[in-house]
C-alpha cells in the first residue's frame, strides 16, 4: 500500500487520479469526525467534500516533516466543521446519533433518554472542550495528534479532555438523580 | 445497570456511518474540475521559475528590452535634432 506522503507527491507531480487513494482511505474518518462535531448527518458528506477540495488546492501547502497527512487533513476538517456550526441552524433531534445495541427493550427507552440528555450536555460545552472530549473518547485519536489538530499543548489538550468529563459526570449524577 | 457502566455505553456506542457510494467520485469530480480550471489560470510563479531557469529566454527578454530601449533613445535623438 503506497504511502500517504509518496501518494501526495504523485498529486503533486501532475497525478491528479492518485488523490481518489487518498480520499477512499480517509473519507470514513473524516465524515465521522465532522459528523461528531456538527451534530449533523445530513451535512456532513457536504461538508466532507468541501475537506477534501481544500486538502487538494492546498496540498503543495502540507509538509511531511512537520505532520502526518491524516493529521494535517483532519485539522481541515476540524476547521470546516467549526466553520460550519458558526454558520448553522440549530439541529434537528432526530440527527443527534443513535444508538445500535441489542439490550431488553424495557430498558431501551431509558437508556435512549440517558444518552440524549447526555449529547444535549455534551453539546452545551463550550467548543474546546466538546471538540478534545469527540476527538479523544468517540474518535479514539492519541492525545498527541489531538494537540497537533488543535494547535495547542499536550497538557492543554488532557486539562480540556478532564474538564469535560468531569462536567459530564456531574451531569450524569443530575441526570439519574432526576429520574429517581 | 450502574452509572459508569451507562457512561461507557453511551462513550463507546456506533455511531451509524453510511457513506455514500458516490461520495468519492463526488469528490473527485470537483478536484478534476479546480485542477482544470487551475492549468487554464496563468500561474505566474511558474513563469518566473521558468524565466530564471532558462538562459535563451533570459537572452531574448534582455534584447526585446534593449531594442525597446534604443528604439526610445532613437526617438529622443530624432526630437532633439530634427533632421
Amino acid at each position: 500500500m503506497p504511502e500517504d506522503s509518496d501518494i501526495v507527491k504523485h498529486v503533486l507531480n501532475g497525478d491528479v487520479d492518485s488523490f481518489r487513494i487518498l480520499v477512499e482511505r480517509y473519507q470514513r474518518p473524516v465524515l465521522s469526525m465532522i459528523r461528531r462535531l456538527i451534530w449533523d448527518s445530513h451535512r456532513c458528506e457536504e461538508i466532507g467534500q468541501d475537506v477534501f477540495v481544500a486538502a487538494f488546492l492546498k496540498l503543495s501547502t502540507f509538509d511531511p516533516a512537520r505532520s502526518r497527512f491524516s493529521t494535517w487533513l483532519f485539522t481541515i476538517a476540524r476547521n470546516m466543521s467549526i466553520n460550519a456550526l458558526k454558520k448553522k441552524t440549530p439541529i434537528p433531534v432526530e440527527n443527534v446519533p443513535e444508538v445500535l445495541d441489542s439490550r431488553d427493550p424495557s430498558d431501551e427507552l431509558s437508556d435512549k433518554e440517558f444518552f440524549a440528555q447526555m449529547d444535549q450536555t455534551l453539546k452545551a460545552l463550550p467548543g474546546k472542550l466538546q471538540r478534545a472530549f469527540i476527538l479523544a473518547e468517540f474518535e479514539q485519536m492519541p492525545y498527541e495528534e489531538i494537540a497537533r489538530i488543535e494547535g495547542i499543548r499536550l497538557g492543554t489538550v488532557k486539562s480540556r479532555i478532564n474538564r469535560a468529563r468531569l462536567r459530564l459526570h456531574a451531569a450524569m449524577k443530575d441526570i439519574v438523580k432526576g429520574r429517581s | 445497570m450502574n452509572n459508569n457502566e451507562k457512561y461507557q455505553v453511551w462513550k463507546e456506542r456506533p455511531c451509524p456511518m453510511d457513506v455514500s457510494s458516490d461520495f468519492s467520485a463526488d469528490v473527485m469530480r470537483r478536484v478534476y474540475q479546480e485542477a482544470g480550471q487551475r492549468q487554464s489560470q496563468w500561474n505566474w510563479p511558474g513563469v518566473l521559475e521558468c524565466f530564471q531557469r532558462n538562459v535563451s529566454f533570459q537572452y531574448a527578454a534582455l534584447a526585446f528590452a534593449a531594442l525597446a530601449g534604443l528604439s526610445r533613445l532613437w526617438l529622443i535623438f530624432f526630437a532633439i535634432l530634427q533632421p
